[in-house]
């Protein structure tokens, strides 16, 4: 007996679906499952009152801080201390950001994201992601004496990095991850030793412990908005696949003499910014060539009367290949 | 170290040492001078113009480092090998660590995709492979990293807090971002480089 073509069509169809479609609704679902874990991470992060310390690692070098985070009606506030080194303190009160800096005699204040709502929406659409990372639910453990989550985000391609994650399995919050290159290899850890969840946070504990009243001051004044009308004409010609434009800011930043212009890339996941600031004599304040702060590279150039610092969590060869795409449009009057 | 023995590691560097068997045996136990050594090769390297202008396939070139070395084992005496050629063989494992310090400093300075020159006068290199070049660049070296100026470091936490404060990971990580800031008390230049254009 002949087997019907259409019959045998149908059922190689109808077998395809039977065997994969458990497979594509099994991705989907992992996928999700993988959202859910990271919103509970974000949520976790920004909401949460908490001190502890954890340790941070970059290559060879090891560092302990303490932290102490909480909520309020302004936002978040944030106070990190360096255990070693020359103890720089970051203090964060809602959209203020103080950096107490004993080894270069400096505090920064910079004001941040007046526009930047409390609690902060999750960013990250995990199914918009899939070109170019593969997500995966890799798994429990322990950090801190608490049973975390482990989640893995790994890169399709070099121009990014991955990330293994250790969320707290009932409070979400993230305490320990690695930032991983090409070689899943870490270039960046931090792990808590320690973690107290509170209800509340005396003010005490956010007071800095150096006023830093001898460092010079650089301060962001209220009303220093540049005039947008001095945007440089500046166009980035390379971009890691997948990478937008988010978002362009023009400002007067506390240690800067002229506005910089600040232009934001991403992929979703990762960020990129390119820095441009008008550069009329050497100004010995800018980076020219590579430099690296933990998992942010940074590379820096001089272009005609401007200078170009571009920096992100992305490996060297992307920030540099995006500084050295940066070219002119159009002058500045 | 003294400045005697910076002297004989730079005459060795130059095959000026007559009898060079006791420096190569210092090199070898001394991490410090390995370093001196690896540093006085790429000084002497770029003096005579011997590292590449073109991008550099360090996969490859690490590979026929290694190729090239014999296998050693740990058990090999060195008392059963002749005065002359025992030289040759301490010569050979330092080359051996010559040529991989020296690959390992490309690696460093040959990922900016520069080349070097000590005197001022500059070449000019290619820019990057790809869709894209845009840029070529003169650029001038620093034949290890440098500690950055505070200036530089203050103005990079700066541009790091800015960038902290629209970036979607350190927004999702929230904690992480600022402790670079706080932790970065070593930052380094790994090149500088002059009139990109």
């Amino acid at each position: 007996m002949r087997n019907n073509p259409v019959s045998i069509r149908f059922t190689s169809v109808f077998v395809t679906f039977i065997v994969c479609f458990p497979g594509v609704l099994l991705a989907s679902e992992h996928l999700k499952d993988v959202q859910l874990w990271l919103e509970k991470m974000h949520r976790a992060t920004h909401t949460l009152n908490y001190m502890g310390t954890f340790v941070y690692g970059q290559g060879a070098e090891l560092s302990s801080v303490q932290l102490i985070h909480r909520t309020s009606k302004i936002g978040e506030q944030q106070r990190m201390v360096a255990m070693d080194g020359t103890g720089r303190e970051v203090i964060r009160d809602g959209n203020k950001v103080m950096c107490i800096m004993p080894d270069s005699q400096a505090v920064v204040v910079s004001k941040v994201r007046p526009d930047k709502q409390f609690p902060p929406v999750f960013p990250i659409t995990i199914s918009n992601l899939t070109p170019y990372y593969q997500f995966s639910i890799s798994g429990s453990s322990r950090v801190a004496g608490r049973k975390v989550q482990i989640i893995s985000i790994v890169p399709k391609d070099d121009y990014r990095y991955g990330h293994r994650l250790w969320i707290d399995d009932k409070t979400g919050l993230l305490l320990k991850t690695h930032l991983l290159n090409s070689e899943n290899k870490p270039v960046e850890q931090f792990m808590f030793t320690r973690i107290e969840y509170l209800d509340s946070i005396a003010d005490q504990y956010l007071v800095p412990q150096n006023d830093g009243k001898d460092y010079t001051w650089y301060e962001s004044k209220d009303g220093k908005k540049a005039d947008k009308s001095k945007q440089v004409g500046m166009n980035v010609a390379w971009l890691p696949p997948g990478f937008k434009h988010d978002m362009k800011t023009l400002q007067k930043l506390p240690n800067t003499a002229m506005p910089v212009e600040q232009m934001v890339f991403s992929d979703g996941l990762a960020s990129v910014s390119v820095f441009i600031e008008e550069e009329l004599q050497h100004d010995p304040s800018n980076l020219v060539g590579s430099s690296k702060m933990g998992g942010v590279n940074v590379h820096g150039r001089s272009l005609g009367d401007y200078h170009v610092t571009v920096m992100g969590e992305v490996p060297h060869q992307s920030v540099q290949k995006i500084s050295l795409s940066v070219a002119y449009t159009q002058a500045d009057d | 170290m003294s400045e005697k023995l910076h002297e004989q590691i730079s005459a060795l560097v130059d095959n000026e040492v007559t009898d060079p068997e006791l420096l190569i045996r210092q090199i070898c136990k001394d991490t410090d001078l390995q370093e001196r050594w690896r540093r006085h090769h790429v000084v002497h390297d770029v003096l005579n113009n011997q590292l590449s202008t073109t991008p550099v396939d360090l996969s490859q070139r690490i590979s026929q480092a290694i190729d090239s070395e014999p296998v050693h084992h740990s058990n090999v005496s060195l008392t059963r090998v002749s005065q002359p050629s025992r030289a040759r063989y301490i010569m050979k494992q330092v080359s051996g660590l010559a040529i991989a310090a020296t690959v390992s400093a490309i690696a460093v300075i040959s990922v900016q995709q520069t080349s070097i020159s000590s005197s001022g006068s500059s070449q000019e290199v290619a820019g990057l492979n790809g869709n894209t070049t845009v840029a070529q660049a003169q650029v001038r070296f620093v034949n290890e990293p440098q500690k950055l100026d505070n200036k530089v470091q203050s103005k990079l936490s700066n541009y790091l807090v800015n960038h902290n404060e629209y970036s979607i990971t350190s927004n999702m990580q929230g904690v992480l971002p600022y402790t670079r800031v706080v932790t970065t008390t070593d930052q380094r230049v790994v090149v500088r480089s002059i009139n990109e254009k």
